[in-house]
């Protein structure tokens, strides 16, 4: 009103007074366009006076908005009366208006209907601009809220999110689809999801609840991919969300399940063929040798060979229970200095000129309970390895000691060699896994040591790196003393295995074993020595006899029928007679070392045996058997 | 209704209307937008119904407006939401995400409907030589019958004229329909003014001819 402008007769219709006051912009134009009202709210917010906006026409007045939205929807209505909306969400180039609230220069969100109105020379045009920012910061806001829990997840997650339209069009994913497949979201935008996985071409397979494929991911490298998918509606539209996930390694560590369940089968039958054989073995080795104890001339030659053949059979089990992991084992104490000294001797020949193996001093007096062949056997695969890992030659370390946790001995092989990636590393001591060119290595090397090890209570380890080496460690029980604290049957030493048979006094024997052959064998073999012997075909029976008579030695098959077998029948035995010595005979067993000490001193034999087995083992069981308890 | 000539003098006219459309489409979007040439057709409501076809549950939405005058009647654009999310999605950039999109999805439309349909009208009423009077867009979202029955009722007694258009923005092709729904006068001035438009164009083909 004080303006004289506002209140110019151009424009009588309107009452300017009320126009000033609106929280919002109004701007009139005449059918020359010619700016005719833009109040007071314009005024503030576009930083020009009324004095210079009225009389100008839009265009010269704001360059900016030259040919834009908003003057052709100017243009539009003067021309054929149509009006039209404008929405800051679409277009960038309308008013340049700032907030001047005193606090922000931000940039005024608008959202403009042009219409055409009457001015007091005719035709006009009346542009109403609303004030959108507050409701489009509410809008963010919230909008943030909503999808930062979202986010959050889909982001972080290592399996791949894509949402993807009713027609299979990609409108997401997350950076783990990014680096999957070796795209970018913004590229991929739009595209069809069969650009990313060929087998949705078949757009029904949308919305299946599984749908496993071989997928082509960054690089060109395929991988085993399974997707599940989820679907919602958006504005009525339907989308569905894709998780795809990379199940290579599942797939992998099943079929890896799998060829270990068929090892373990073979193994079992392995096994168990070879108990069976031993059985065998050990009938004709008993009878061989009494054919050859008692006669002479060309019946004992023949005897001998029998023996001899008997004995190469015997070579022949014992691989095959060392491929089945079921070897027996004979826990001895083993002192580590003198191990790693043989095990130097033993190898030198087959390290090579280009190969140096030090070991350094090994504290004296450390020694582990382990079988001694099976020690060496373990160790020449080791330092074997170790000479393949350093085809150029290198150094083989071999250190061992107590430790590291109390009560066990570590003997470690390591050598300067290529080393293992972590997934070689990983697979190393699986059955059959080998790096080495066919016909160079069977692949059971690092899982017969494991096995030998986890056999023997202890474990095995490796560590390495590519370029950096392999060291392999066997961790096993140690012992303190020079005496076994546990069961032993040559604690004499090796050295004594040829001596002559110890002199054994007239015994009380039970014999007790369910095979009739064996255990006539058996029994024939005690016959010469004086000794008062009886006989049973499994632990019930041989309790019974025990109930009724004393006797000094049990002589026992591991494996027994009636749900008792030798370990648990020397067990019950040592309740009645603490004092009983105990012979544990043996095809094969797949004990823990651990259940075995349950019997307490107890001497191993392996079949098949020989006579002079079969007394040093009685004479071992003898000397430890418990003292008298006064 | 109408003969071929006038036919043809339809399409033509409608023609100049769309890529006016789509040169302002492509103004708004600061991309080209090419607009395939529309066929005119005049169909019952029920033909109109089926011409946009598909299933009939299948999501739409449609921006339409009422006009008054020496013509009046109503306008409609529709696309399929699926396809409009696109459109939206087209015009406003690549950055945001589908449920941003969604939220504005009906801002966008109403006024891509509103350029589309404004465009086609004035072609029209620059034709008839008069002006037209037309309501803010709305917008409507629901099935073909939801949405007919909200602004093409069954006891109309005008024509549709029905169009399908294919617009192309950034390598994306969005089709949809325009319909015109005009009333029985506004068709009769349509007429007459196509019988001058056409007299006109006849006429300079027998003076090219003449000399």
């Amino acid at each position: 009103m004080s303006d004289p402008a506002a209140g110019s007769a151009a424009v009588p219709l309107v009452i300017p007074s009320v126009l000033d006051e609106l929280d919002m912009g109004v701007v009139i134009v005449d059918d020359a366009r010619r700016i005719v009202v833009w109040n007071t709210w314009m005024v503030r917010h576009s930083g020009i006076s009324r004095r210079t906006a009225i009389g100008a026409e839009l265009s010269a007045l704001l360059p900016a908005m030259a040919g834009g939205r908003v003057e052709l929807a100017v243009r539009d209505a003067l021309d054929t009366g149509l009006p039209a909306v404008i929405s800051h969400h679409v277009n960038h180039d309308l008013f340049p208006l700032l907030r001047g609230d005193g606090m922000t220069d931000e940039r005024v969100a608008q959202s403009i209907v042009v219409r055409p109105t009457r001015t007091g020379r005719g035709v006009g045009c009346l542009i109403q601009i609303y004030d959108q920012t507050a409701a489009v910061e509410r809008e963010r806001k919230l909008r943030a809220q909503r999808s930062a829990r979202y986010h959050a997840i889909v982001d972080a997650a290592r399996d791949c999110f894509v949402t993807v339209d009713e027609d299979g069009a990609i409108w997401s994913m997350n950076p783990a689809t990014e680096e999957r497949f070796g795209c970018s979201a913004a590229a991929m935008r739009g595209q069809p999801i069969a650009r990313l996985l060929p087998q949705l071409q078949d757009l029904p397979l949308l919305g299946e609840p599984l749908v496993p494929v071989r997928a082509v991911g960054a690089g060109g490298k395929a991988f085993d991919a399974e997707i599940s998918m989820g679907s919602w509606m958006n504005n009525g539209v339907r989308h569905f969300t894709l998780f795809i996930r990379d199940v290579t390694e599942r797939n992998l560590a099943a079929e890896n399940l799998r060829r270990t369940e068929r090892i373990q089968a073979l193994g079992e039958l392995t096994g168990g063929v070879a108990h069976e054989f031993n059985n065998l073995l050990m009938v004709i080795r008993a009878n061989a040798e009494m054919v050859l104890a008692h006669a002479g001339g060309e019946a004992a030659a023949h005897a001998a060979e029998i023996v001899q053949a008997v004995d190469r059979g015997r070579n022949l089990t014992d691989g095959l229970l060392s491929f089945a992991r079921r070897q027996p084992l004979n826990p001895v104490r083993v002192p580590l200095d003198a191990a790693v000294e043989d095990i130097q001797r033993l190898a030198a020949p087959l390290l090579g000129v280009a190969v140096e193996i030090a070991a350094p001093p090994i504290l004296a007096g450390a020694a582990v309970m382990a079988d001694r062949t099976q020690l060496q056997n373990a160790l020449l695969n080791l330092l074997i390895n170790a000479r393949d890992a350093m085809p150029d030659g290198g150094r083989i370390t071999i250190t061992a000691g107590p430790g590291p946790e109390p009560g066990q001995c570590h003997i470690a092989v390591a050598d300067t060699g290529t080393g293992m990636s972590p997934a070689i590393l990983e697979k190393a001591c699986e059955p059959f896994f080998t790096t080495k060119d066919q016909g160079k290595g069977t692949g059971l090397g690092l899982s017969m040591v494991a096995g030998f090890a986890r056999q023997s209570g202890g474990d095995f380890l490796l560590a390495s790196r590519p370029g950096a080496g392999t060291t392999a460690t066997i961790r096993l029980r140690g012992t303190s003393g020079d005496g076994p604290p546990g069961a032993a049957a040559d604690a004499d030493g090796a050295g004594k295995e040829d001596g002559p048979p110890p002199v054994l006094p007239p015994l009380r024997l039970l014999v007790t074993e369910d095979d009739p052959q064996v255990r006539a064998g058996v029994l024939a073999m005690l016959a010469q020595g004086g000794h008062r012997t009886a006989a049973a075909a499994d632990g019930p029976d041989a309790l019974d006899l025990m109930a009724d008579e004393d006797f000094d030695l049990l002589v026992t098959d591991i494996m027994l029928p009636r749900g008792m077998n030798g370990v648990a029948l020397a067990c019950e035995a040592r309740r009645m007679f603490p004092r009983l010595a105990v012979v544990l005979m043996s095809g094969y067993h797949g004990f823990d070392p651990a259940l075995l000490e349950a019997v307490g001193p107890a001497a191993i034999l392996r079949k098949p045996f020989t006579r002079t087995d079969l007394e040093r083992a009685m004479a071992a069981a003898l000397r430890q058997r418990p003292r008298s308890p006064a | 209704m109408f003969d071929a000539l006038e036919q043809d003098a339809v399409t033509e006219l409608l023609n100049v209307a769309v890529s006016r459309s789509a040169a302002a489409l492509s103004r708004m979007v600061g991309k080209p937008v090419a607009m395939s040439v529309p066929n005119v057709r005049i169909l019952s409501r029920a033909e109109a119904l089926n011409a946009i076809g598909g299933n009939r549950n299948t999501p739409l939405i449609a921006v339409g407006e009422q006009f008054s005058g020496p013509f009046s009647g109503r306008a409609l654009l529709v696309f399929p939401e699926a396809r409009s999310l696109h459109l939206v999605q087209a015009i406003v950039g690549d950055q945001l995400t589908l449920e941003e999109i969604a939220d504005l999805e009906e801002d966008a439309m109403t006024e891509v409907g509103n350029v589309i349909l404004n465009n086609c009208l004035s072609g029209i009423a620059n034709m008839l030589g008069c002006r037209i009077e037309a309501t803010l867009p709305h917008c409507f979202q629901g099935g073909v019958e939801q949405i007919f029955k909200r602004t093409i009722r069954g006891d109309d007694d005008g024509v549709i004229l029905f169009m399908s258009i294919d617009f192309s923005i950034r390598d994306r092709d969005i089709g949809g329909f325009i319909i015109l729904l005009l009333d029985l006068n506004a068709m009769s001035n349509l007429r007459s003014a196509i019988a001058r438009y056409v007299d006109g164009v006849r006429r300079s083909l027998t003076d090219r001819e003449s000399p």
